[in-house]
């Protein structure tokens, strides 16, 4: 309440959106990675894995709750002045965090990447970064069923948490098939342990090709649930084969999964002066990139809203809801806007 | 017009900006950065020394002073900056463009729309600039002599004592929004209602928080912070008005006419920037409680490169335009508002 009361008052009178932001720059004094809005969290290791992967341990603060495993989180990290935030599913278990406080993430990195290229070293230079609190909704559901996890490349990560944390609560099995680049595959010494732990656990290191063969690794009969992560070509197969065989399916998607449009009607934006045309094949964020716009991509999933902006009219759909804008002024985020009217926006 | 190179001035220009935006990053962050914490300080120690008047008077003086000075950050260097955009880059919550709301009358927002757009777009374009004489003061031939020009100067004075105030009724556009004129080929973004709604709820926002909220909440010291408030805010409009009619109402700026601005150029336009803009040179603390508007021909040139690069860039800047035989008005502070007095007064008659 108290709390409520001071924000409203910061609102009004400080010109604030909370009185936390508008002591942050105290604060700082203080706490340099403490952000108003934010958790503040202690890097811990950094070390590179191979084929491009960075192993990340961060110590978050004493106020940050723990996750559920298979949940993911923001990192922000400040890299030359810009704030850079992206979304990552923690590869450690809720148990794993009670027990050292920590929590761990798996990253691929591609050299050319705005974000992952430069976090080794941002990462390095500064003790502490921030995160947000753990969301998603991709946990595990039924201890009292078989399990199969697929995962695809870096889709590993919320299955390793999941493994960790549920294989000590269930008797029921549980199976891993991982589809990566040969010899790509991450933490093989950790799945390694985990079978020789868990009489019940198993695993498989296949590559791409061996997707087709599905049936040969999972016992129908059982008809355990399925969890997949992955690129969403990837995860679209493994989906269609849990419906042919009408088996239980969650996933976790990287990328949107873009509804397949057929619809290339054009439509003007205009943008502070200038009108520009888009098409509704494809998200707005995309569009402004390949025109240079000054848009702000973020996660490009429609989380962490660094893209937002104020559309002061038309219509969009949000590919994530597939639900319709109103006609009038409000926020929308590119990554996830695709046209359906003419538009006036505000970068 | 007709000897100046312009693709030559715009080339080199776009030289000197592009070359500085590259090199943007952590340097910039950390200053505004210290700025905004600067201010803090000076806002919450302010407001504390105020209510230790009773203890000793010359810490009221002082609260006054430090309350003053937060005011002047935060709309200066901090506000007007942050809200051009010119730190945008640092995906920084608190310093964005979009969100930005400083601690003065005027709405950000509205202010946003009219200054960043209309002002920066078409400065010192008679009939197209609503900041060139804030449609109170006659500045040059290009506008008719009325009865009311002889007493401008009186008018001028009040404007810088009420300037919070009068900003804010410039930038809504309050001879449109509550007088109802209207000007052809010029649509409002914003409807009347809403401008109008911004105004009110700003307004009252910051009477209530200096003239009522804080006063009660020191109790019996009520006057005494009261007074204060009053005095800060009076230090910071006197402030800011006199950098501001120092940026672009000396006896060197040019006006322009909208006919020979249409189709300008790149070069045409940097033209009309830098001659519309006047300099004040002065110490590194003097540049940034102006906001570093006193390098208002950079600012015109660049209005969204952090302000922190104005200083650097000056040099650059006034050699590209000296290039061109372009003249780059700078003064000292009391010459350049000695200037600024002249005009206003030798508008005043006929």
């Amino acid at each position: 309440m108290f709390i409520k009361a001071l924000n409203q008052f910061s609102k009004l009178f400080l010109h604030h959106q909370s009185f936390a932001a508008y002591i942050e720059p105290i604060m700082q004094v203080f706490k340099p990675a403490w952000r108003a809005g934010f958790f503040s969290a202690k890097v811990i290791a950094v070390s590179p894995c191979s084929h491009d992967f960075l192993s990340v341990t961060l110590k978050p603060s004493k106020q940050w709750r723990s996750h559920i495993a298979g949940q993911h989180i923001s990192l922000t990290v400040e890299v030359n002045g810009r704030l850079l935030t992206r979304v990552f599913t923690l590869a450690s278990s809720p148990d794993y965090f009670k027990a050292t406080g920590l929590v761990r993430l798996l990253i691929k990195t591609s050299s050319l990447g705005q974000f992952t290229g430069q976090l080794q070293q941002a990462l390095s230079l500064q003790p502490r970064c921030n995160i947000s609190p753990a969301r998603g909704d991709f946990v595990f559901k039924s201890w009292h069923k078989p399990s199969v996890f697929v995962a695809g490349g870096s889709g590993i990560t919320p299955m390793l948490a999941m493994l960790e944390q549920q294989l000590g609560n269930t008797n029921s099995p549980m199976q891993l098939l991982y589809f990566a680049k040969a010899d790509a595959h991450q933490c093989t010494n950790e799945l390694t342990a985990l079978a020789k732990r868990f009489a019940h656990f198993s695993y498989s290191l296949l590559t791409r090709d061996a997707l087709t063969p599905l049936t040969q690794h999972i016992n129908l009969d059982a008809q355990p649930d399925i969890y997949c992560c992955g690129p969403s070509g990837f995860m679209q197969q493994i989906a269609d084969f849990a419906k042919q065989h009408k088996l239980g399916y969650f996933q976790e998607s990287f990328g949107l999964a873009l509804p397949n449009l057929t619809d290339d009607s054009q439509f003007s934006v205009k943008i502070n002066k200038d009108t520009h045309v888009v098409t509704s094949n494809d998200v707005l964020l995309s569009q402004f990139e390949a025109k240079k716009l000054p848009v702000q991509r973020g996660c490009g999933i429609g989380i962490c809203h660094q893209c937002q902006c104020i559309k002061k009219s038309g219509v969009v759909r949000n590919l994530k809801t597939n639900q319709l804008s109103d006609t009038g002024e409000q926020l929308i985020q590119l990554c996830v806007s695709q046209a359906v009217s003419d538009l006036e926006l505000q970068l | 017009m007709t000897t100046i190179n312009y693709q030559q001035l715009a080339d080199d220009l776009d030289e000197i900006k592009m070359s500085t935006l590259a090199t943007v990053g952590q340097k910039d962050a950390n200053y505004i950065r210290s700025i905004v914490r600067k201010q803090r300080f000076c806002e919450i120690g302010g407001r504390i020394l105020l209510m230790l008047g009773f203890v000793q008077p010359l810490l009221w003086v002082a609260g006054v002073l430090l309350l003053g000075l937060a005011k002047i950050l935060d709309n200066m260097e901090i506000g007007h900056n942050v809200m051009h955009g010119q730190y945008d880059w640092m995906n920084d919550k608190q310093l964005n463009s979009k969100t930005y709301e400083w601690d003065i009358a005027c709405d950000g927002q509205s202010w946003n729309r009219v200054h960043n757009f209309e002002h920066h777009t078409y400065t010192n374009i008679i009939g197209k600039d609503r900041d060139f004489g804030y449609g109170l003061l006659r500045l040059s031939n290009d506008f008719k002599w009325r009865l009311k020009n002889t007493w401008q100067f009186i008018t001028y004075l009040n404007l810088s004592v009420l300037f919070q105030w009068g900003v804010s009724y410039h930038e809504l556009a309050g001879e449109r929004v509550f007088i109802g004129k209207k000007k052809p080929n010029r649509e409002g973004a914003v409807a009347h209602s809403t401008l109008k709604k911004r105004f009110f709820s700003k307004g009252a926002r910051q009477l209530i928080k200096d003239y009522v909220l804080f006063p009660v909440l020191a109790g019996p010291l009520f006057l005494w912070v009261l007074s204060g408030n009053l005095l800060a805010n009076l230090i910071r409009n006197l402030w800011t008005s006199t950098i501001i009619f120092c940026g672009h109402f000396t006896e060197q700026t040019h006006t322009f006419y909208e006919q020979d601005c249409k189709n300008e150029s790149q070069g045409q336009w940097y033209y009309r920037q830098a001659l519309g803009s006047s300099n004040i040179k002065g110490a590194r603390w003097f540049h940034i409680l102006t906001g570093h508007l006193s390098f208002q021909i950079e600012h015109h040139l660049f209005p969204d490169m952090p302000s922190s690069r104005y200083q650097e860039i000056a040099p650059k800047v006034q050699a590209a335009l000296q290039k061109q035989g372009i003249a780059y008005n700078t003064g000292g502070f009391f010459q350049q508002y000695t200037s600024v007095l002249k005009r206003i007064l030798r508008y005043s008659f006929k």
